[in-house]
């Protein structure tokens, strides 16, 4: 049940991502929802939610440093939240503005210097839709 | 380890297994279902036609008022593309198209939308191509204003700008910017002038862009053969 709830998350952040990337806004709401995942699956479970956010997200037929970042950093997360799991209401919203403080800083350092404010944006968007994300795991985890 | 939870990992492993294989194999279905999520993105209305068709024919009337003789003889045929996905993040701004190597697609090839520069291919495979937009931060092109030419260099951004401009040039709103750079035939026009300025160092004046199309919109390219 949890997993194909958090399934369902994943495509509808992949549609509302999409849908107002269409639109000109860029929110990385599937990176969000995977670094949130982190935080109550285990490790298959994750690597299965990781390959069917690459497999939407990926634009080329090709690998890219943005899409192995945007595979290792919800890992990442993985490897290291059992030291936080008894705040997650504190650590997932930090672990969300590090993974993509550290996405944008490693694929585009002069874009997120030049442009803060577009990062500031994504990063707003971003906690809106992980602590809703969140709240939604949370529930669901509690019964 | 319960059976359960044993046969839940199989099970796991096995659509993992399966996902790789769309991902390394099969990519565009993941572009297929992403087309699903977007919002639709309606072929150009018919205001936009217009705007491009008009675009289109100040950019030769300029090459005909002042460099006809001098124009390179252009290559023929186009090859038509749909395009796959776009870049998902914020930091370019590319497109990937349906069309390879295999369909004579090659790097550098410029990329047209309704008759105007859209972009340049970047990266080639065989059934796909990576194409450059001018909108992306990277993208950088001389380019001509106007029936008298003035020189510009057009810095690619979200709002693309025009800077190097002379200062003392009578650029105006509405006058035609066409491609004036290496590796793209001359005149192909890119957009309209939409308002000038002062450079920041006030040696140059510089020009902000109008477009007739919306470059989330675009569904099919036409790329030339080089």
């Amino acid at each position: 049940m949890r997993p194909a709830i958090a399934l369902l998350i994943l495509i509808l952040a992949s549609g509302i991502q999409f849908w107002l990337a269409g639109g000109g806004i860029f929110f990385n709401l599937v990176l969000t929802a995977l670094i949130v995942f982190a935080f109550f699956f285990d490790f298959w479970e994750m690597a299965l939610f990781v390959l069917f956010g690459v497999l939407v997200v990926n634009w080329q037929p090709a690998m890219s440093m943005e899409i192995f970042l945007f595979a290792f950093i919800p890992l990442l997360i993985f490897a290291l939240h059992g030291a936080f799991r008894s705040q997650r209401w504190v650590t997932v919203p930090i672990a969300i503005t590090c993974g993509l403080f550290v996405f944008y800083i490693v694929i585009a350092p002069h874009f997120f210097l030049n442009d803060p404010v577009a990062f500031l944006e994504d990063l707003f968007g971003s906690l809106i839709a992980g602590e809703l994300i969140f709240w939604v795991m949370y529930r669901i985890t509690k019964r | 380890m319960t059976r359960e939870r044993k046969s839940n990992i199989v099970l796991l492993c096995g659509l993992c297994i399966v996902l790789l294989f769309f991902i390394i194999f099969a990519p565009s279905y993941g572009w297929k279902l992403r087309q699903f999520f977007s919002a639709s993105n309606a072929i150009s209305s018919d205001d936009q036609n217009i705007a491009a068709e008009n675009d289109t024919l100040k950019a030769e009337l300029a090459q005909v008022q002042t460099l006809q003789s001098e124009l390179p003889t252009s290559t023929s045929g186009d090859i038509r593309a749909m395009v796959y996905s776009r870049y998902p993040f914020n930091f370019k701004n590319e497109l990937t198209v349906n069309v390879g190597s295999d369909q004579g697609v090659a790097t550098g090839s410029a990329v047209l939308f309704q008759g105007m520069l859209v972009g340049q291919v970047q990266s080639v495979w065989h059934d796909s191509a990576l194409v450059q937009t001018i909108f992306d931060n990277d993208f950088k092109m001389p380019v001509r204003i106007g029936a008298k030419g003035y020189d510009g260099l057009l810095q690619g951004s979200l709002c693309p700008v025009i800077g190097s401009i002379t200062k003392g040039s009578l650029v105006s709103p509405g006058d035609i910017v066409y491609a004036a750079g290496l590796g793209f035939p001359y005149g192909l026009p890119i957009g309209e002038v939409d308002a000038t300025s002062t450079s920041a160092d006030s040696l140059f004046e510089q020009a902000s862009l109008r477009f007739p199309y919306d470059v989330n919109s675009i569904q099919t390219v036409v790329i030339q053969r080089q």
